[in-house]
């Protein structure tokens, strides 16, 4: 009896702790999942070093200046490889060393005076900048940021020259008839000649200023100032520097078009495309969704139908989401697509214009994969709505349709949030079904634009979670050892929590909401 | 016993009321639940501007029947009316009746308050809007008054935009009351009205509903007898969907004609 007691107890503890340590497996995944994208995504951000690397190859010593991307060690061998990033200065840009003998590279030093140079094309170089040029003359290193602003400031000149009065001038030309008004026209040709002499002269001062820089061997280069978009020596920030230079990092990230595909740059058509792309996903689902739960939940009757509608609705929502991807694009895009293309835009045939994939096929697709997630929000607040206030409201006087209008819906409309919000989280961090029906890597246009009609839903748009999902297949390194891919992620992350949490908080709401009601 | 005698010699006949005295005409009323019967044909006269109680052991289709007297049974599925119900000389439930006219004229409050969780005001204009009222002043008078003839004015006036989920039961109880008579009803149905509530605020509705019936018919269900003798001026005795007895309060409580309702009013069922 009493062995009894204790083998019970052994294997009670026994399975308390496969219990806890199943716990502890999932917190760990979790806590790793989250660390690795923090870690990962902010570093994308923050400065790296710049190194003196020296090496041995062969007989003579390689030097160059780079910035230390990883370091990684295999077990079957002893040495670890280091990866840096150097300037290729053939193409003005970074490409890869790998360095996997140890023995064979120097610990290198961190001179101060170099600098990472960042390129107006994106590109950046790693350089020791060693003197200006302005108008023929050498000029100190301490006026590099007078001479950048001034830069700047002819660069617009030229700009708004080549773009408002050339533009101008060259419309009017067009516009006047030669033999009528010889005066005018000869007057217009002399302002466009002074016009295009004045951009061309301040373009040509542009190109005279140079920044003058040297490679760790100590060839000198020269960098026109009007390519040159920043300078950073990073080795000389403190942690304020490098967390300003971090912030500026995030606001070119959120704010900027990608360049050099995606070395540099920002994610902002991305981020655009996710926006305008749920937008339009919601205008369609909210309705519907509405509606469905509305009908399920107030009119139809409760039989066996309702029960089995509902339970497919459920069920949908587990549908693998590429199985709507590929819905999308056999039904929405190759039959819908090309039946509006035969009806409305025949002339443009065979070039397709809604028989492609783009905007209004990928929003319509994912509001068909979010509508069981606003359907059934929807009906849990009309659930939560109680019948004594639908029996107070109709004995008023007020309809069926006047209960649901002004006292049922308003009462469920936080539920109805919950289920949006929850949409919009799914729609933004879906991928396999977008890239099927219209997200693609890299869009020359923004779905909306200033040109008629504005807003342009054949378009095809970039989308957060395809870049990441595109960051996972290229090599190009940003100068943490992180490329893209983990800064995107992060973002998309933070997106999807912050909604989550919104959806929590409007969730705890209603049911201090309903609370309320119950306690009289 | 002088006032006993006295009420004895007065006492009306309900079935040989005048037609403009009647409010609710209930003639051969069955009604079933599916297979279910619940009301068996009932017929009675309800007197304008007097209080009529319904009371009966619980089951017994009370609710039921008040719910017929403004069509809330028509929400519940299977529910079958047979006979009819006349109010104003019309039958409520002859096909073309307005079920949404019929219950702006006939108001009802149930026995657990239940406020929309909007504003105190909200509340009581909400029938108004529905009818297509919008002008401020029209609304904020009929709220005003509505809210002086529930006996709730004095109480909420400084907190009209406040939730009407702060009020207490009471308060709540009558701010229905309240929302129910801002349609100006001819009739006003009460389904156990203070059944929720405690002693106190049970008498201010009591005394409210002493009140009302200048102005309205006042159907009652209670299963409180004191409160149906304290209250009303006649009492109808529901037993197993059949109306048992119905006659004068006082006649019903002191010489019942029935052997159930003797045997009901003197607590030996129910
Ligand atoms: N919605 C319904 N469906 C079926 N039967 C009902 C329904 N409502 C009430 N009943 C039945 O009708 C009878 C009368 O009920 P009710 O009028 O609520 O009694 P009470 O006198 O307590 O108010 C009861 O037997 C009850 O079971
Ligand atoms: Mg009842």
């Amino acid at each position: 009896m009493f062995r009894l007691t204790i083998n019970q107890r052994q294997s009670e503890s026994l399975s308390v702790m496969l219990f806890a340590s199943a716990m502890a497996i999932s917190i760990i995944a979790i806590a790793s999942l989250l660390g690795v994208i923090l870690v990962k995504g902010t570093g994308h951000f923050w400065p790296t070093k710049i190194q003196l690397v020296e090496m041995n190859a062969g007989q003579e010593v390689k030097k160059f200046y780079g910035q230390l991307v990883s370091e990684s060690s295999y077990s079957d061998r002893s040495e670890i490889t280091k990866q840096y990033r150097m300037t290729d200065w053939d193409r003005l840009g970074f490409s890869s060393v790998y360095i996997d003998d140890a023995s064979n590279s120097m610990e290198g030093s961190y001179p101060v005076d170099v600098a990472l140079l960042t390129l107006r094309s994106g590109s950046q170089v790693l350089a020791k900048p060693v003197s200006l040029i302005s108008e023929h003359k050498a000029q100190p290193l301490s006026s590099f940021d007078q001479l950048l602003v001034e830069v700047a400031a002819n660069r617009n000149q030229v700009e708004f020259i080549l773009n408002n009065q050339i533009a101008s001038l060259n419309s009017q030309l067009q516009t006047v008839d030669i033999a009528q008004e010889e005066t005018r026209h000869q007057q217009l040709i002399d302002e466009y000649d002074q016009a295009r002499h004045k951009a061309n002269e301040l373009k040509a001062a542009l190109s005279s200023y140079l920044l003058i820089v040297e490679d760790a061997l100590g060839t000198v280069y020269e960098l026109p100032l009007n390519d040159i978009e920043r300078y950073d020596y990073v080795n000389q920030y403190s942690l304020w520097g490098k967390f300003k230079y971090s912030l500026r990092s995030v606001w070119q990230f959120i704010s900027e078009s990608p360049k050099q595909l995606y070395a540099s740059g920002g994610v902002f058509p991305a981020i655009f495309g996710t926006v305008v792309m749920v937008l339009v996903m919601t205008i369609f689902v909210t309705p519907l969704g509405i509606l469905v739960a509305i009908y399920l939940h107030e009119y139809a009757a409760q039989n066996r139908l309702t029960t089995l509608v509902r339970i497919s609705i459920n069920n949908m929502a587990g549908v693998p989401s590429i199985v709507y991807g590929v819905f999308g694009l056999s039904f929405f895009v190759y039959e819908l697509g090309a039946g509006i293309d035969n009806w409305f835009f025949k002339e443009t045939l065979p070039a397709p214009t809604f028989g492609a994939p783009g905007l209004f096929w990928a929003s319509l697709t994912m509001a068909m994969l979010t509508l069981p997630v606003v359907v059934v929000a929807t009906e849990e607040g009309l659930r939560r709505v109680p019948d004594s206030l639908r029996m107070g409201s109709y004995a008023l006087g007020a309809t069926q349709f006047e209960t649901i209008r002004k006292t049922v819906i308003p009462m469920a409309s936080p539920g109805i949030m919950t289920g949006i919000i929850l949409a919009i989280a799914r729609g933004a961090g879906e991928v396999a079904p977008l890239i099927l029906v219209g997200a693609v890597k890299f869009a020359p246009t923004l779905p909306i634009d200033n040109e008629y009609p504005y807003i342009h839903f054949e378009r095809q748009f970039m989308h957060l979670g395809v870049t990441v999902f595109d960051g996972a297949f290229q090599g190009q390194l940003a100068g943490s050892g992180s490329n893209m891919m983990f800064a995107a992620c992060l973002f998309l992350l933070l997106i999807v929590v912050l909604l989550n949490i919104v959806a929590q908080v409007v969730r705890q709401r209603l049911r201090r909401q309903y609370n309320a009601l119950l306690e009289h | 016993m002088l006032d006993f005698f006295a009420s004895s010699r007065t006492e009306k006949n309900l079935d040989a009321l005048a037609a403009d005295k009647v409010a609710i005409n209930v003639k051969d009323l069955t009604l079933h639940f599916g297979e279910k019967r619940a009301l068996h044909s009932i017929s009675m006269k309800i007197p304008k501007n007097q209080v009529t109680a319904l009371i009966g052991p619980s089951g017994c289709g009370k609710s039921t029947l008040i719910s017929c007297f403004n069509r809330m049974n028509d929400l519940i599925p299977g529910c079958r009316v047979d006979g009819s119900v006349e109010i104003g000389e019309r039958d409520i439930y002859h096909r073309k009746e307005n079920v949404s006219v019929l219950r702006s004229r006939v108001g009802m409050v149930f026995q657990k308050p239940n406020p929309f969780p909007t504003s105190v005001y909200e509340n009581v204009v909400y029938g108004l809007r529905i009818q297509g009222i919008s002008e401020r002043r029209v609304l904020d008078n009929k709220a005003e008054s509505a809210l002086r003839n529930a006996a709730l004015w004095d109480e909420v006036k400084d907190r009209l935009f406040e939730s009407a989920l702060t009020l207490s039961g009471g308060q709540q109880q009558r701010l229905v009351i309240a929302r129910a008579i801002a349609l100006e009803p001819e009739i006003l149905l009460l389904d156990e009205p203070t059944s929720a509530l405690d002693p106190i605020s049970t008498l201010t509705i009591e005394e409210l509903i002493n009140t009302l019936k200048d102005k309205y018919t006042v159907v009652i269900v209670t299963h409180n007898m004191q409160q149906a003798a304290r209250v009303s001026d006649q009492t109808a005795f529901l037993y197993e969907g059949k109306l048992i007895e119905y006659s004068d309060t006082n006649r019903l409580f002191t010489m019942p004609r029935e052997q159930q309702t003797e045997e009901y009013i003197t607590g030996r069922y129910g």
